[in-house]
């Protein structure tokens, strides 16, 4: 066979939905051995030509050949595993309450006697010996899976994936929920797989794209814009082949000026993810808190805004102490907050984007107690213009917006409620980079219009590119605080985060 | 932009319920003798006010995200109240205003009980459900009913006054005062449903209580209004019901608790998201009503009409299950 050096190849694969073009003519090629990068902006493509992969969508038109076979016809959720294409998701698929060994076999359950008794003791010493052998951790297999960390829980799902003896992963976005650490050892692990297996990597993070892959493919609007070896691309060469547009000035530049302190806290201490947590943000500036997973940056944003799980310390905003604090009390100061989890807890899903816009302004919007239709749809549509919102009118369903697009309407929400101080909990994990940097625009134009904004992120790029001043969180304390300046002190956070203080180095 | 064709796939999507409440309609004008008269649609408008009450109070409990099974019980509280007050020589109104404070005070011990303890909605009235149930027959030794020997006033007029009395050539058109009593708060509940501050976030704390709260609205305070607007309607219900009795007739409220459930998802099928919402509940009411009354002159026998009833509503949300669906897939 002429093209036998692929393992996969997807040719000329098209879908269509009704009304939309999903994917037109796309060619991928996979080669044994290889890292295969898929790059795209949210929307792109990346996820339907995945799914016509894992057999879950069909194609219109194209072929799959598989190992020198035609799959196309054959491809189905059922068989796609069988045929040797495993699939690591984002989200992780366990079940908290099983053991690990019964996680790996789970639906595989190894069985003895004729009764079909489960052989607990011997799927223990299996699973140990497995993953040990496969993703190189050494785990009990009586362990409890909720135990594991979010890493460990993943290796699991890799090694599930690898006893059925795959010719090609696809990991979709595996590192989003991962720690550092736990990313450097996931590489590893798919640096080892590739020897003997093709490997498609899809990420947004194109650090790691340009590490690990061998060969970048580059979706844009369901069509292929080209595949290159990543040896011979950089960032910004990606990031305008999948944008189509340059986008140097990712970051806005920082001329805002500090006014008076708005928010003042001391010796807030949670329940148990921090304590004893001390700073300022001031009018005018953009205050970042990093750290890892686990070191309670992440809850800071929401033991501001709601005291529920805070049993010490105080807060002062716009020079008042504020006693127990709950949502509704802190959007009536002017404090407003946007939560991580932008479907759960960010926009109503099921409301429309107009609906959700006005939710906390809503009582401005009235006359003797009645809304004003007239004065909520012109405050709409002022924000989504301003704000690039990719809606056709207000009356849409937030639920059926991108997620950059949702996101938009929670900021725009606490924008219409002309906030005081913007706490912001990663606001663009997810996004893709051309709402991103609307995204950094909007938050810009924020403190710039005379409000703090405290912004927790993990993207250390982001941090240090939007922050005026930075905090650094490890094991529930603020390990480092820092002014951001012309020189990149991002090492030094990344050493912070991971525990190593300025002091103790070397 | 394109201008708009009429579209006959989603034109029936959209008015599913509304149609065939027209069916039905068209049906029992055909087949039921005397259903298509003035006097009889009259008649079966002023039966469908209990009904309406109830309906309304259990549309503002769905909307804020659950469903209030204690309706019946608050029912009957109300009538047990407003019956026992009046026997004891206290004025109608007074009675009124206690059965009214009594379903006040129900609400509140439902959202207490719901939100303070923390006991899911279901399990939170289901058990005020068996509570009332039980005191309603402890109050009356085993559940025999009380009447009143004479009805006067305001406790009169509220459920057997009429504002429209029209004799005439056999006719006999007669609207209740209670129709419009239940007509009014409905609008009253549209109203403040559709148009304040109040509705909208009862509405988000309904959909997603934490992503409301987090949006600064009160959620536990709205869920608290619904419990107590859904415990003051049911007891005005009772009210009506043993007003238009002239006694007070113990656990007599089961009959209006699925009822009410019924009339509020039917109605919510009408809304283009599936809202809960009081135009759509009115509809089912109505429903309802025009059901009971044509199957009665058809001479259905009793128990049956609960079987297609049953059916019925099964026939309209798999219609609406099924549109979605495809509505989904086209418009994806």
């Amino acid at each position: 066979m002429s093209n036998s050096e692929y393992i996969l190849e997807m040719l000329d694969v098209s879908k269509e939905f009704p009304g939309v073009k999903a994917l037109s003519d796309v060619t991928i090629q996979i080669k044994k051995g290889e890292v295969h990068g898929l790059v795209g902006e949210n929307g792109a493509g990346k996820s339907t030509i995945m799914k016509i992969l894992a057999g879950l969508y069909s194609n219109d038109g194209g072929k799959i050949i598989f190992d020198g076979e035609d799959i196309t016809k054959k491809l189905n959720a059922r068989t796609a595993e069988q045929t040797g294409i495993s699939f690591i998701h984002q989200e992780r698929y366990v079940v908290p309450h099983l053991t690990v060994a019964e996680m790996l076999f789970l639906g595989v359950e190894k069985t003895k006697t004729a009764f079909k008794f489960m052989d607990r003791r011997g799927m223990v010493k299996l699973a140990e010996q497995m993953l040990e052998e496969k993703v190189g951790v050494r785990l009990s297999g009586n362990m409890l899976v909720s135990r594991l960390t979010v890493g460990e829980q993943q290796l699991i799902q890799i090694c599930r994936a690898l006893m059925s003896n795959p010719k090609v992963i696809v990991f979709d976005e595996p590192t989003a929920v991962l720690a550092k650490k736990e990313s450097e050892r996931l590489f590893h692990i798919i640096r080892q797989l590739k020897k003997d297996k093709g490997v498609i990597y899809i990420s947004h993070y194109f650090g790691e794209i340009l590490d690990l892959c061998d060969r970048v493919t580059v979706l844009r609007n369901g069509k292929k814009i080209d595949t290159v070896a990543a040896a011979d691309v950089t960032i910004d060469s990606l990031v305008t082949m999948m944008v189509g547009r340059d986008i140097l000035e990712q970051y806005p530049p920082k001329d805002r000026k500090a006014g008076e302190t708005i928010l003042s806290v001391k010796g807030l201490t949670h329940r148990k993810e921090f304590h004893d947590l001390n700073f300022e943000v001031r009018r005018g500036e953009i205050v970042g808190i990093t750290g890892l997973m686990g070191s309670g940056h992440d809850k800071v944003g929401i033991g501001i805004y709601d005291s529920h799980d805070i049993t010490g310390g105080e807060v002062e905003f716009k020079g008042k102490k504020m006693s127990y604090i709950s949502p509704d009390k802190a959007a009536a100061v002017g404090m407003g907050y946007v939560p991580d989890d932008r479907r759960g807890l960010g926009a109503i899903q099921s409301m429309t984007v107009k609906e959700n816009i006005t939710l906390a302004c809503l009582k401005d919007m009235t006359r003797h107690g009645i809304i004003s239709d007239r004065e909520e749809t012109r405050a709409v549509e002022g924000q989504i213009e301003k704000l690039r919102i990719k809606t056709p009118n207000g009356d849409v369903v937030s639920g059926n917006l991108s997620g950059g697009n949702q996101q938009k309407v929670v900021l725009a929400r606490w924008l219409s409620d002309q906030s005081e101080l913007y706490i912001l909990n990663q606001p663009t994990s997810g996004i893709d980079i051309g709402a991103r940097a609307d995204i950094y625009k909007i938050i810009d134009e924020m403190a710039k219009s005379g409000a703090g904004v405290l912004m927790i992120t993990q993207d250390i790029q982001e941090l240090y590119g939007m922050s005026d001043r930075i905090i650094v969180m490890f094991r529930g304390e603020a390990v480092l605080e820092l002014e951001t300046t012309e020189e990149d002190l991002t090492d030094q956070i990344i050493v912070a985060s991971m525990g190593g203080g300025a002091g103790d180095e070397g | 932009m394109k201008k708009k064709s009429f579209d006959m796939g989603r034109f029936l999507y959209d008015n599913t319920t509304t149609l065939l409440l027209l069916a039905i309609f068209l049906f029992f004008s055909v087949f039921a003798r005397g259903f298509l008269t003035i006097g009889n649609i009259t008649t079966a408008l002023s039966s469908s006010s209990v009904l309406l009450l109830i309906s309304l109070g259990m549309c503002f409990v769905v909307i804020s995200g659950g469903t209030d099974l204690s309706v019946a019980a608050a029912y009957g509280l109300g009538g047990m109240v407003c019956v026992l007050c009046i026997q004891a020589g206290l004025s109608p109104v007074f009675a009124i205003f206690l059965a009214l404070a009594a379903g006040a005070v129900f609400g509140l011990i439902n959202s207490f009980l719901i939100l303070k303890v923390g006991i899911s909605v279901w399990l939170t009235t289901l058990g005020t459900l068996f509570i009332g149930e039980s005191i309603e027959r402890i109050v009356t030794k085993g559940g025999t009913p009380i009447y009143l020997s004479r009805v006067s006033g305001l406790f009169e007029s509220i459920g057997q006054g009429t504002v429209v009395n029209i004799k005439q050539q056999g006719a006999n058109i007669t609207i209740k005062s209670s129709l419009l009593l239940a007509l009014v708060l409905a609008a009253i509940a549209a109203f403040v449903l559709k148009k304040t501050v109040f509705g909208r976030h009862l509405y988000a704390a309904g959909l997603q209580r934490r992503a409301a709260e987090l949006a600064g609205v009160s959620a536990k305070r709205c869920v608290t209004a619904a419990f107590v607007a859904s415990g003051m309607l049911c007891c005005l219900g009772g009210v009506v019901g043993s007003s238009q009795l002239v006694s007070y007739i113990p656990v007599n409220g089961r009959y209006y608790l699925l009822d009410s459930i019924g009339t509020v998802f039917i109605g919510s099928t009408m809304h283009k998201r599936g809202f809960a919402n009081i135009g759509g509940t009115v509809t089912g009411v109505l429903f309802f009503s025009f059901m009971t009354n044509g199957l009665n002159l058809l001479g259905v026998q009793y128990y049956w009409q609960y079987v297609i009833r049953g059916g019925l509503i099964l026939v309209v949300l798999a219609i609406n299950a099924y549109q979605r669906n495809v509505w989904a897939l086209r418009t994806k």
